[in-house]
C-alpha cells in the first residue's frame, strides 16, 4: 500500500534512527490533542503546526504523518495519512501547517480512538531528526454518565461519625477516555421559605481515585458537607454533576438529590392541660392532666420518643407514637396516669415540683440528646392558695382618672387581680421583690378597691383590705402629704384653663431650692413624680419641704400655689 | 492647762467633729431652726455681734454676749399658702460681762449657758397635720476677751400627728468667734450639724451633711455682717447673706435690712427687712423675708426678748 517515496523515506528514517538525531536540529509541534470530527462545528479537526529549526544546517525536507502506532520508526503498514511531505529550499528553519479531519488517506473517517503523529525533518542526506510520536484522540461520542451513586445514603450526617464526615459521589462514564474528562459537582441547598435552590458549594473530581469495576472506570467526587462559608447546614441538597471532555463534545449533566441531616428532632409541648409550648407548667393537684402530648419536628420521620421522669434520671419509658397530622412532624403521647413511680413512690401526688425529660430520634438515627436540646419540663403542683396582698398605695383621693395602685404580696411571681367594688378590673404580675403596681382607670366617686393573688395553678388568695379611693375630677391640686418613694405617689395638677406648662419647685425649709420638676401632660391635666432626690440626684433627708406649683396658662400670668409635704421613707 | 492649750484642744475637737464621717444628705427637718426675727431681718447674717440668748440657734459661741438672765420667744410663719409655723422659746444665763476695756465694742461674759424648745407644726398638702419638737442646750466659754467658743446639742422628735411616723434625731454643733485686727471687727465659724443622726422608729439611721458657716461682722456706728454657708460634699455655697443694722433711736428703735443669695438650684436673692423696739428690759423684733413668685414664699418672724441684767 505504501508508495515508493514513502518506502524510501522509511529506509532513511530507519538509518537516521539508528544514527541518532543531529543535535543542532529541532522540531517544535503545536497541536490539539483531542477532537471530534462529527460535524458539530466544535473541534471538528485537529490543527498541527510544525516548526523545524536546523540551527546552522540548511533543511531540505519536512514530513508529518498520522499512524496507528507509536513505535519509531513507524511501520509503513501503520500509516494512515501523510499530512505534510515537502522539500525546503535551503532554509535553516521553516514552519509547516496542516489540519487533520480525522480521515485516512482514502478519505474514510476513522473510528474513535488514539492515533499517533510522527514528524521528521532532514538537513542533508545524512541528517534526519524524528520527533517523538504524539498521541492524538478522535472522540466523537463525548462524556456520558453511566451510573451515579452516593455513600452514605440516603442521609449524610457530616457531624456524626467519622465514616460519614465525607460524602462520596461515585460515577461511571460511557466515554472511552473518561480519565481526561473534567468532572464537577455544584451543590445546591433548598431554601424552603423561598422555595428555591441556592448554590452553596462546588467540588471537583477526586484525582487520586480511579477504579475499574466490571470493565468500566469508576470515579468520585468528595464533599465534606460545608458550604462556601465553611458552615455545615442541615437541609435538602442536590448535586449538579457535570462531565466535560477536551475533544469539543457536548458536556453531560446529571442531577442527584441528597439529604444533609445534622439536626435531631425538635421537641415541643403539643398539649399539656390545654397549654402548648413552654417548659414550665403549674397545676393544681386535682387538675394535673393524664397525658402529655409532645410534637417532634424533623425533616425526616421520627421513629422514637423516650421519657425520663427526673432531671438526672435515665430514659426509662417510651412515648406512644400518634398518627402524624402535620408534615415534617410526629406526635407522641406520654401517659401520666398512673402517676410515675419516680414522682410519687408508693404515695399519692403531693404539692411540689416534678420534672419530665424527653428525647427523640429521627430516621437518620440522630437523637435529640446528642444533636440538640432535650425537652425538659418542670411541673409545679400547687394546691395552696397564696397569701392576701396588701396595699402600699396611701393616696386615696385622685383628681385624674388614671391612677397607679401598688401593693405587695408575700408570694412573688404570681398575679394579682384588682377589683373595683368587687368587679374584676385588671390583672398585674407580682415582681421578684413581691411588689406589684398597675395603672387603673378610676370611676367617678368613691369606690373600694381590693386585690387578690392568683398563682399559676389558679389558686386564689383571700382579698386584701379594701382601699377606698375617691376620684373627683375638676381643677384641683392633688399632692400626697407624705411621700414615701413608693409607686403611685404621683402629684396631679388639674388646671381650670389650658396651661402651657406646670413647674414644681421643692424647697428645704432653710429656703434652698433642692429640685425642679416639669410636670408632664396637658393641657389641663398634668402629673409629676418626685424620686425624693435633689437636682444632683442625691437622696434628700426625711422631713418637711415646701413645694411651689407654678402654672403657666396659655394666656395670662403665671399662678403659684405652695404646699408643705413631708418625706417619710419606709 | 493654760488657756492657749485649752483653745487649741477645743479647736482640734471642733475640726474632728466637723470632718464628715460618711456621706450625708441635706434638707429635711428634725433639727433646730433659726429663731430670731433679728436674724431673719439681717438676711440670716446675725450670728455675730454678741446678740445673746438667741445665738443658741445660730452661733453658740455668741452666747457669751449675755450679761445675766435672758429669755425669749418667737413665732415664725410662712406666707404664700404654705401652712407652716414655728414657735420657739429660749432661756439663757451669762456669768456677767467683764468690765469693758476702753476700745472694746462687744463686751462678753466668761461663760454662758442656754436652753431652748421649739415646736414646728404644719398642715401637709393632703390636709393631714405634722408636728415635731426640738430640745436644745448650749454652753459657751470665753477664755480671752477677744475669743469665745461654744457647743450645742439638740434632740428632736415627733413627726406625723397620727402617730404612725415618729422620728428621732440628735445633733451637735460647735462654733468659735473672735475679735480680730480691730476691736470692732468680729469673725466667726460654726460647724453646724457636725453630728446629726436621724431615724424613724425601727428605721435606718440617716445623716445630715454638716454645714460650715463663715461669718464676719463689723461694729461701726451701724452694724454690718456677712455670712456664707456651704457643705463640703456638695461643693457649693448654699447661702450667702449680707445684713445691716442701724440704731435709728438708740435704745428704742433699730432698723434692719438684709439680702440672701441662695446658691442651690436656680440661684436667687431674697431681700429682708425688720425692726426692733426697745421697751425697758424687753425688746420686740420683727423680721420678714420676701420670697414670692418662684420662691418658697415670704416668711415672717416676731420675737420677744427679755434681758434680766447682770448678776
Amino acid at each position: 500500500m505504501a508508495t515508493a517515496p514513502i518506502r524510501t523515506l522509511c529506509a532513511l528514517l530507519a538509518a537516521a534512527f539508528l544514527a541518532g538525531p543531529a543535535s543542532a536540529l529541532e522540531l517544535r509541534i503545536d497541536y490539539e490533542r483531542a477532537f471530534s470530527p462529527n460535524g458539530d462545528q466544535s473541534q471538528d479537526s485537529c490543527r498541527i503546526n510544525v516548526t523545524a529549526d536546523g540551527g546552522e544546517a540548511e533543511l531540505d525536507f519536512v514530513y508529518v504523518g498520522i499512524y496507528s502506532a507509536a513505535g519509531i520508526p513507524p511501520a509503513p503498514a501503520d500509516l494512515l495519512i501523510d499530512l505534510v511531505s515537502t522539500s525546503v529550499a535551503t532554509a535553516t528553519d521553516t514552519l509547516v501547517t496542516s489540519t487533520w479531519d480525522g480521515r485516512d488517506q482514502y478519505g474514510a473517517p476513522l473510528a474513535d480512538g488514539f492515533y499517533y503523529l510522527h514528524a521528521f525533518a532532514r538537513a542533508g542526506a545524512d541528517t534526519l531528526w524524528h520527533h517523538p510520536a504524539i498521541q492524538l484522540e478522535i472522540n466523537t461520542a463525548g462524556p456520558t454518565f453511566h451510573s451515579v451513586s452516593m455513600e452514605p445514603t440516603p442521609w449524610f450526617t457530616p457531624t456524626a461519625e467519622a465514616a460519614d464526615t465525607v460524602l462520596q459521589l461515585f460515577f461511571t462514564s460511557a466515554d472511552f477516555d473518561t480519565l481526561t474528562d473534567t468532572a464537577t459537582a455544584r451543590l445546591d441547598r433548598f431554601d424552603p421559605e423561598a422555595a428555591a435552590w441556592n448554590e452553596v458549594a462546588l467540588v471537583e473530581r477526586d484525582a487520586s481515585y480511579y477504579q475499574f469495576t466490571g470493565g468500566v472506570p469508576r470515579m468520585r467526587l468528595l464533599w465534606d458537607g460545608r458550604d462556601a462559608e465553611g458552615a455545615i447546614v442541615d437541609g435538602a441538597y442536590r448535586a449538579r454533576l457535570r462531565l466535560e471532555d477536551d475533544a469539543g463534545n457536548p458536556d453531560d449533566e446529571t442531577l442527584v438529590g441528597l439529604d444533609l441531616d445534622t439536626a435531631a428532632p425538635a421537641l415541643s409541648v403539643l398539649d399539656f392541660g390545654g397549654e402548648a409550648g413552654g417548659a414550665t407548667f403549674w397545676f393544681h393537684p386535682d387538675s394535673l392532666p393524664d397525658t402529655l402530648f409532645v410534637r417532634a419536628a424533623d425533616r425526616q420521620a421520627v421513629d422514637s420518643c423516650r421519657v425520663a421522669w427526673k432531671t438526672g434520671g435515665d430514659f426509662d419509658s417510651l412515648a406512644l407514637r400518634l398518627p402524624g397530622a402535620v408534615p415534617d412532624s410526629t406526635d407522641f403521647a406520654v401517659p401520666l396516669l398512673p402517676r410515675p413511680a419516680a414522682w410519687v413512690g408508693d404515695s399519692t401526688l403531693v404539692d411540689g415540683t416534678y420534672r419530665i425529660r424527653l428525647d427523640a430520634r429521627d430516621e437518620a438515627g440522630l437523637w435529640t440528646q446528642d444533636h440538640g436540646t432535650v425537652l425538659s419540663l418542670t411541673i409545679h403542683v400547687d394546691g395552696e392558695a397564696p397569701p392576701a396582698p396588701a396595699w402600699t398605695t396611701t393616696t386615696t383621693t385622685y383628681i385624674q382618672q388614671v391612677a397607679q395602685l401598688a401593693g405587695t404580696c408575700a408570694e412573688a411571681g404570681i398575679d394579682v387581680r384588682l377589683y373595683e367594688d368587687g368587679d374584676e378590673r385588671q390583672t398585674v404580675a407580682v415582681n421578684a421583690s413581691g411588689a406589684f403596681s398597675a395603672y387603673v382607670t378610676l370611676s367617678a366617686g368613691v369606690h373600694d378597691w381590693t386585690a387578690r393573688g392568683v398563682d399559676e395553678t389558679g389558686n386564689l388568695s383571700p382579698p386584701s383590705a379594701a382601699l377606698s379611693i375617691a376620684y373627683r375630677p375638676g381643677p384641683a391640686l392633688a399632692i400626697p402629704g407624705r411621700l414615701r418613694g413608693r409607686p403611685g405617689e404621683t402629684i396631679q395638677i388639674n388646671t381650670a384653663e389650658d396651661a402651657a406648662s406646670v413647674t414644681l419647685r421643692f424647697y428645704a425649709l432653710t429656703g434652698g431650692l433642692v429640685r425642679v420638676i416639669e410636670a408632664s401632660g396637658g393641657p389641663r391635666e398634668f402629673a409629676a413624680d418626685w424620686d425624693l432626690r435633689d437636682d444632683a440626684g442625691r437622696d434628700l433627708l426625711d422631713g418637711l419641704y415646701v413645694v411651689n406649683v407654678r402654672v403657666d396658662p396659655v394666656q395670662g400670668d403665671a399662678r403659684y400655689e405652695r404646699k408643705v409635704v413631708a418625706i417619710v421613707r419606709d | 492647762m493654760s488657756a492657749t492649750r485649752r483653745i487649741l484642744a477645743a479647736a482640734c475637737l471642733l475640726a474632728f467633729l466637723a470632718a464628715p464621717a460618711a456621706a450625708g444628705s441635706m434638707g429635711g427637718s428634725f433639727r433646730l431652726w433659726e429663731h430670731g426675727a433679728r436674724d431673719l431681718a439681717l438676711g440670716g447674717a446675725g450670728t455675730l455681734l454678741a446678740p445673746g440668748a438667741e445665738s443658741l440657734f445660730t452661733q453658740p459661741a455668741s452666747l457669751v454676749g449675755m450679761d445675766g438672765w435672758e429669755a425669749g420667744a418667737s413665732l415664725r410663719r410662712l406666707g404664700g399658702g404654705a401652712d407652716l409655723y414655728l414657735s420657739s422659746a429660749v432661756l439663757g444665763w451669762g456669768s456677767g460681762h467683764r468690765a469693758p476695756l476702753a476700745s472694746e465694742r462687744t463686751p462678753t461674759s466668761l461663760g454662758a449657758a442656754a436652753g431652748a424648745f421649739q415646736y414646728l407644726g404644719a398642715t401637709l398638702a393632703d390636709d393631714t397635720t405634722w408636728g415635731e419638737w426640738t430640745l436644745a442646750g448650749a454652753l459657751a466659754w470665753s477664755p480671752l476677751r477677744w475669743l469665745s467658743v461654744g457647743a450645742r446639742g439638740s434632740l428632736a422628735g415627733g413627726g406625723h400627728d397620727d402617730g404612725e411616723d415618729v422620728g428621732r434625731a440628735v445633733s451637735l454643733s460647735a462654733g468659735v468667734r473672735a475679735v480680730v485686727l480691730h476691736p470692732a471687727l468680729e469673725v466667726g465659724y460654726v460647724a453646724e450639724d457636725v453630728h446629726h443622726r436621724f431615724r424613724w422608729e425601727d428605721g435606718e439611721d440617716r445623716r445630715r451633711e454638716p454645714a460650715h458657716v463663715f461669718a464676719a461682722a463689723a461694729q461701726l456706728p451701724w452694724r454690718v455682717a456677712a455670712e456664707c454657708l456651704g457643705r463640703r460634699r456638695f461643693a457649693t455655697w448654699e447661702r450667702i447673706a449680707l445684713g445691716a443694722e442701724w440704731d435709728a433711736w438708740p435704745g428704742r428703735l433699730v432698723l434692719r435690712g438684709g439680702l440672701t443669695r441662695h446658691g442651690l438650684g436656680e440661684a436667687r436673692c431674697t431681700p429682708s427687712l425688720g425692726f426692733g423696739l426697745g421697751l425697758g428690759d424687753f425688746r420686740l423684733d420683727y423680721g420678714a423675708a420676701f420670697d414670692g413668685g418662684d420662691g418658697p414664699g415670704s416668711e415672717h418672724r416676731l420675737a420677744l426678748l427679755w434681758r434680766g441684767g447682770g448678776p
